[in-house]
């Protein structure tokens, strides 16, 4: 009986071995596909390089007034090159530094105790499933004959496009959006709910809108898509508010864990609401011998979290340690430019729980962004009124990404807005801004000097 | 082949401040969600009125 299977290969599934490793087990890695899952493959890594790429020429447009944009094929050629390197050297490389017997294929489990991988049954006594998630398509007429791109196909797609339809107003969708619309192609992004990202907080979503729009792509909320078809030249999109024509569509209105083939219910696992595998806050599933770690919960789908969650349940699975992860500082963006990104709650979730108070900066006012020229977004900041606590921090920002780890380590801390007031930030910098936000809840930043 | 937008996209048009009636831009709008419903403001300070109207009804 092997000690320690792991399901999956992605971020959360390295994580584990790592950890298995650090605590004496070797364990059993089996998977499928290339190593290192979506992320390294065909998620953050190759978007954002593409948006990098696609973000110079942005600034060389805005700067020399020039119509220049990224030669097509040669930007996601670039992007293969850094994929390439980084699977080798951060995935394929590093598996030969541990000790495990990797298996390649697809598992599933056969009891509660046995998994079936390329016809064979392994016994475990403990077991990670990491298996990851997929897109999720919805079921729009026609959907299936006239064909569609996902995030794989829109990260190495097979022939131009002038034109490009996106469903979906999600982190996906608007960061494909931005960088579509910046290799030169005529960009909609359709959204079924009334604001892009909708569980974020209203004002990031109208000024991720309001950015969207002032690069030229076409944002359409509150429209329901009733049919897609193939037409002479390309694909029609019909909707409850007209049509769009256009060379490609492509979906991105969320992912889905990947449950469907592990035979979950042999195993007495039982799924949450999202279809993802449901865990208690120490990721153990069900079946206590058995955790779950990554995008197959169903909840936040984000790497940084998936890994961690590789190796807390690693460390829950073997030594029961009761480790759990603190989800109120764990901190996202959306990589369009300037970023979005938010850590903690939401002014409207906060209220339900706590006396709230809440302050909005303007970017301008930051003098950082004064000098880099770089003065669109906001950030806002909400705290518990009774003990001054950071609850959440959301922001629009260029180097926004940079900026909210702060607010992360903040939140994570329990910090209150005095604690940021009373730490000294470099100036001039971006990050000043999450100082300048807790200043404004003492006064008017606009009648305060540089340092103060 | 170029995009062709047959759409009405008219959302925002014509939004006006719930409790001051002051025609909004998206500059200066701001949104709230009060009970299940999203509620369009041009500033805090009309929000927060807004808001206290509806409770104290």
């Amino acid at each position: 009986m092997k000690d320690l299977i792991i399901i999956g290969y992605g971020a959360a599934g390295f994580a584990a071995l790592i950890k298995a490793n650090e605590l004496g087990i070797k364990p059993v890695l089996i998977g499928y596909g290339p190593i290192g899952g979506s992320c390294i493959n065909v998620g953050c890594v190759p978007s954002k390089k593409l948006i990098s790429i696609a973000e110079n020429y942005a600034k060389l447009r805005k700067i020399f007034k020039k119509d220049d944009f990224p030669p097509f094929f040669d930007s996601f050629k670039e992007k293969d090159n850094l994929v390439n390197e980084m699977r080798k050297t951060k995935y394929e490389d590093v598996i030969s530094y541990y000790d495990v017997e990797l298996i390649e294929g697809k598992a599933h489990f056969i009891s509660e105790r046995e998994i079936k991988v390329n016809n064979l049954v392994i016994e475990g006594k403990k077991f990670i499933i990491a298996t990851g998630s997929s897109p999720k398509i919805p079921n729009i007429k026609g959907i299936n004959e006239t064909g569609y791109w996902t995030n794989i196909e829109a990260l190495s797609p097979p022939n131009r496009i002038d034109s490009l339809v996106i469903l979906g107003g999600g982190p996906l969708g608007l960061e494909f959006a931005q960088l579509y619309r910046r290799l030169g192609v005529d960009v909609a992004l359709l959204e079924y709910t009334p604001l892009l990202l909708p569980n974020w907080e209203p004002e990031i979503s109208l000024e991720a809108r309001k950015i969207l729009e002032g690069e030229g792509i076409s944002v359409i909320t509150n429209v329901i898509v009733k049919e897609v078809k193939k037409v002479n030249e390309g694909k029609i999109i019909i909707t409850n508010k007209g049509e769009i024509i256009a060379d490609e569509i492509l979906i991105a209105t969320g992912r889905k864990p990947n449950t469907d083939d592990l035979n979950l219910k042999s195993a007495n696992v039982v799924l949450n609401e999202n279809n993802g595998i449901k865990v208690d806050d120490e990721l153990r599933t069900s079946n206590s011998n058995i955790f779950a770690a990554g995008d197959v919960i169903g909840e936040k789908m984000l790497e940084p979290l998936a890994g961690r969650q590789g190796t807390i349940a690693v460390e829950n699975a073997i030594n029961n340690v009761h480790k759990k992860i603190d989800m109120l500082s764990v901190p996202q963006t959306v990589f369009i430019e300037p970023n979005v990104s938010m850590v903690g709650l939401t002014e409207n979730i906060a209220s339900r729980y706590y006396k709230i108070e809440s302050r909005l900066i303007r970017m301008r006012d930051v003098p950082k962004a004064g000098i880099l020229n770089e003065e669109e977004g906001f950030i806002k900041m909400i705290i518990n009124k009774e003990n001054r606590k950071i609850l959440g921090v959301h922001l629009v920002a260029k180097n926004g990404a940079e900026i909210i780890n702060e607010a992360a380590l903040a939140i994570r801390m329990r910090s209150t807005v005095d604690d940021i007031i009373d730490t000294i930030h470099v100036f001039p910098t971006m990050s000043e801004s999450i100082r300048l936000a807790s200043l404004a809840f003492y006064g008017d930043i606009n009648k305060m000097s540089c340092c103060i | 082949m170029k995009m062709n937008l047959r759409i009405d996209n008219s959302d925002l048009k014509g939004k006006a401040c719930e409790n001051c009636g002051k025609a909004l831009t998206p500059e200066d709008v701001y949104v709230r969600k009060i009970g299940s419903e999203l509620h369009y403001f041009c500033c805090s300070h009309c929000a927060d009125d807004f808001e206290g109207k509806m409770r104290a009804k």
